[in-house]
């Protein structure tokens, strides 16, 4: 079958080879932090969230991704534990990677989009399908990259933003970059606070227990050592302190605090045919959980985990091109239910990738895991791109993937067991892209096969994790885009469009929380100065149980912003913008019984100098 | 056999019907007079708590009696209903708060919020309410019973007692109370006259209890789990008490590993679960039984003339599954669909 696909695609190819060359300068190379986001993602839709959309989007990556992508998130509660389902599968199957690096828990397999904080990163993309091959465990559903770029020219700006909104809820964020031709020193630190006391529209109750407050810092450091030679440092620390609310039923009295930090060392070395890159990360995770926030009695969990890496590119030819890397890892973690334990990963990656003429390419990836806790199986991608005209892309990729059992899995005091195997699925995808006029539209189809997923299983009053579970995904995504000018100014529409169907592959019942219809868009519009922008959401019901018995209704909330610029003030770029947040007053719930807030106002005013 | 044991039962509801009937100042007093109660206890933070009733001849289940009859959601985690007179109170753990019904029309009465933390067990003594209470579960210092003014549904007074209070029972005035722990652990079972708090030692994490025909206390202690190898793990044990002198009478003891959670008593005998296996023994037994009698998913289990009631909480995110048995041949003889893991069966 694949076999075929791939001649149908080469006999395609020759039929028509013209086109267009996007090879990735060394510049890219340099810049940015996650090269082979661009360099082996060709048969794969990447999504990328632009800088204005980012800063419209409030603090989260919750709030940014839910109104931007197709992810779906289960949030318990405005700012509270966040998770996600990415093409209908599980919390733990999407992988978040920062500047290349996995970040997702050791300990729970997951990440909470809340204790993310969007402006400290340059670029955010959504890369959809397998990406276990490039990024590792967890990459199932589609991986979420949080990038930070450099730039290499002589400047140094300083930006301040400062913010308030509905809920007493604050953020000051202060940032500069200093560069010249051969380094660049970038420095960014935010502060987000909220009392979350919202009203729970329809009753005379508010929010309680649901404030929060968030400290991050991003430091970033790149520098050309010579001609051929760069050094770079990536570091991010975020202390998060919430309290999480109950709801409707009852009144939260915890509270969680998370403390985060990545630390990424990179030399890259690029000779005439290769590139060889160095890298040592440390990932390090350390959470407090207060059952009695007014207690001192809490649990945790802590993990560090050291990363050495080294990867080795090299091109025969401006078509072929060959990496290897070699990865060791070592996770130490520890935690109130869990002894201590200690992971040690040794991988090895292989990826091809070849450009036949100017139109066509594919690629090749492998990768096989060695580790003390799991038994790895070999993993694959193959994708490819091809541009069947100057306004057609065709876009194909075949992976098997997996998600390693995390250490509450493995070794959680009572039930942990020591002989989990990994979550493996494997999937298909694809895609096309369509250009014309001022229009961009984008049609993608996935299945998603996943088996031996890890399921607790209650048996009397415990629960044992087994590998029983299997879920079934498919569906398809399509997307539009229009930009163009209008009465002199800018008009953007885009719309984003998913039908997921994931089902429990054994009693062939929908998965809980996976809405079968989502769509998003928005429009803006800037004229001068002036820029005005709407967006809306609309979330399909889903089921709260595992047989289909209850359902939680669908919800339809839009915002609406409006912003104003006041260039070169006394050499001081002002801009200000106001947003309304749920314009229609709309009462929804994104988990039972977890009301969201009603209608509220944000505010911020950017001064870059 | 078990066409004699569905024949026997029916007979038996003919004869309940019957002798409501013969007592003509007895109008039926609301739409879920007589049958069974199922509380389902939800999942905690989903707010799928729920109240299940099965008609007096089992012909049928009507799910979320307490969402139905008052048009609202009961509530987050229910632990337990406790009975006085015509009212019923529904202790909801996570949501702290005790719903009190009509127990046969089951329309709301009122709502008491004030005066708990982690409200567990519900009942009338002395004609005052007593309500065991976790305090925060992880402090072992802040546990109490509170006693409810049934005239008000005010608290109207505490007694502080040791880490986690759980299941009470009323002898005569006196307050049996097992102490499973909260999320430490206990093993002792507290005696309450007057505000009077004395203690028995028993295994660790004593839970379910009750009297036997005599009056004596039997007591199911969990023993405390641990896997780990390091010494953590304690037998289970069931304790007998002697109520006369409130001295601990025999103790059997379980394997290492093996920890029972269930325990119930019908005619003469006792039924308890460990393990997904049911076991039957005899009062006067020096040994624990090897044998089961039943074997499957028990979250909780109650027997009754003759009858045995299970409850299977499956995946405790789906409807769960209420089970009767027959205690003579073990056949089974009906199955619901209730609620979000049902836990415990009230016969109404």
């Amino acid at each position: 079958m694949m076999k075929k696909l791939f001649f149908l695609l080469f006999f395609a190819f020759f039929l028509k080879a013209t086109g267009q060359n996007d090879s990735i300068t060394y510049l890219d190379e340099v810049v940015l932090s996650d090269i082979k986001l661009h360099e082996n993602s060709d048969g794969f839709k990447v999504l990328k969230i632009s800088d204005s959309t980012i800063s419209r989007n409030g603090k989260s990556l919750t709030d940014l991704l839910r109104f931007n992508s197709n992810i779906y998130f289960k949030e318990n509660g405005n700012g509270m534990v966040s998770s996600v389902a990415f093409r209908g599968t599980g919390a733990a199957q999407t992988a978040v990677i920062w500047n290349g690096i996995n970040i997702n828990s050791s300990i729970n397999g997951q990440t909470d989009f809340n204790t993310i904080y969007t402006a400290g990163y340059d670029n955010i993309l959504v890369r959809s399908g397998g990406g276990s091959v490039l990024y590792g465990s967890g990459a199932i559903g589609g991986s979420v990259h949080l990038n930070n770029s450099f730039r290499f020219t002589k400047h140094f700006d300083k930006e301040f933003k400062t913010a308030y909104g509905s809920y007493n809820s604050l953020e000051n964020h202060l940032g500069f970059s200093y560069g010249t031709t051969e380094l660049n020193l970038k420095v960014d630190a935010g502060f987000v606070k909220s009392d979350n006391d919202y009203p729970y529209l329809g009753t005379s109750r508010k929010n309680v227990n649901g404030e929060y407050e968030n400290l991050n810092l991003n430091v970033n450091f790149g520098i050309f050592l010579n001609s051929k030679n760069v050094l770079k440092f990536y570091h991010n620390t975020f202390l998060g302190d919430r309290n999480f609310s109950g709801g409707l039923f009852f009144e939260g009295n915890d509270k969680y605090i998370a403390e985060n930090s990545r630390s990424l060392l990179e030399w890259q070395q690029k000779g005439e045919n290769y590139r060889s890159t160095f890298r040592f990360a440390q990932v390090f995770e350390y959470y407090q959980f207060f059952l009695d926030k007014n207690s001192s009695d809490f649990s945790f969990g802590k993990t560090n985990e050291w990363i050495g890496q080294y990867n080795f590119r090299y091109s025969f030819s401006s078509a072929i091109k060959i990496d290897a890397q070699l990865e060791y890892s070592s996770t130490n973690g520890t935690g109130s239910n869990v002894d201590s334990v200690e992971r040690n990963v040794l991988s090895g990656v292989l990826l091809y990738s070849h450009t036949l003429g100017e139109k066509f390419k594919y690629g090749l990836q492998l990768r096989k895991e060695f580790a003390n806790d799991y038994e790895s199986p070999l993993l694959f991608a193959f994708d490819t791109n091809f541009s069947v005209s100057e306004n057609y892309n065709l876009k194909f990729n075949l992976s098997r993937n997996f998600r390693m059992p995390s250490f509450n899995d493995l070794y959680w005091e009572t039930g942990g067991n020591n002989d989990l195997k990994p979550e493996t699925s494997w999937q298909a995808e694809i895609g096309q892209e369509y250009k014309f006029n001022s229009f961009l539209l984008s049609l993608n189809g996935f299945l998603i096969k996943s088996t031996d997923l890890i399921k607790w299983i209650p048996n009397g009053n415990m629960w044992f994790p087994e590998n029983v579970s299997e879920v079934n995904v498919y569906g398809f995504e399509t997307g539009i885009n229009y930009e163009s000018k209008v009465a002199g100014g800018n008009f953007l529409a885009s719309g984003n469009y998913s039908y997921t169907i994931s089902k429990n592959g054994i009693t062939d019942r929908f998965l809980m929380y996976v809405p079968k219809n989502k769509f998003t868009g928005s429009l803006a519009y800037s004229y001068q100065n002036i820029s005005v922008f709407y967006q809306s959401l609309f979330t399909d019901q889903v089921f709260t149980t595992t047989d289909e018995s209850a359902v939680l209704e669908g919800y339809s909330i839009s915002n609406i912003g409006v912003s104003f610029k006041f260039l070169k003030q006394k050499k001081i770029n002002f801009e200000v913008l106001f947003k309304l947040n749920n314009i229609y007053n709309q009462k929804y719930q994104v988990t039972a019984g977890r009301p969201m807030p009603p209608r509220n106002f944000e505010t911020q005013l950017t001064l870059n100098f | 056999m078990k066409f004699y044991s569905i024949a026997s039962l029916l007979f038996s509801v003919i004869l309940m019907s019957c002798s409501d009937d013969a007592n003509p100042s007895s109008e039926p007093s609301g739409a879920y007079d007589g049958g069974l109660l199922i509380l389902n206890e939800g999942s905690f933070g989903n707010s799928n708590a729920s109240v299940s009733f099965v008609s007096p001849d089992f012909s049928e289940i009507e799910n979320n009696i307490f969402q139905n009859t008052n048009q609202r959601i009961l509530g987050d985690v229910a632990q337990s209903i406790g009975f006085y007179e015509h009212e019923a109170f529904i202790v909801l753990n996570s949501s702290n708060k005790i719903e009190v019904v009509d127990r046969y029309s089951f329309e709301s009465i009122t709502t008491i919020t004030e005066g708990f933390m982690s409200p567990r067990y519900f009942m009338v003594a002395n004609s005052k309410a007593y309500v065991s209470d976790w305090g925060n579960p992880t402090n072992p210092s802040d546990d109490f019973i509170a006693i409810v003014n049934l005239e008000t549904y005010t608290v109207e007074n505490t007694i502080p007692v040791s880490e986690g209070p759980e299941r009470m029972l009323n002898k005569n005035g006196k307050l049996y109370v097992a102490h499973l722990g909260g999320y430490n652990s206990n093993n002792v079972v507290s005696v309450i006259e007057g505000t009077t708090v004395t203690e028995i030692e028993v295994n660790d994490n004593p839970d379910e209890i009750f009297f036997d025909d005599s009056g004596d206390l039997w007591v199911l202690c969990q023993g405390k789990i641990d896997w780990s190898g390091n010494g953590g793990d304690t037998p289970g044990a069931i304790v007998k008490i002697s109520t006369n002198n409130d001295e601990v009478e025999k103790i059997l003891e379980f394997e290492p590993l093996n920890h029972p959670d269930l325990m119930t008593y019908d005619n003469e005998t006792i039924y308890f679960g460990a393990g997904g296996q049911i076991f039957e023994m005899a009062m006067d037994a020096n040994t624990l039984p090897t044998e089961p009698v039943l074997q499957g998913n028990f979250y909780g289990m109650k027997a009754n003339d003759g009858l045995l009631y299970t409850t299977d909480a499956t995946d405790f995110a789906s409807q769960g599954i209420l089970r009767i048995f027959d205690l003579e041949t073990f056949n089974d003889l009906f199955a619901f669909d209730t609620g979000v893991a049902p836990t415990k069966v009230y016969f109404n």
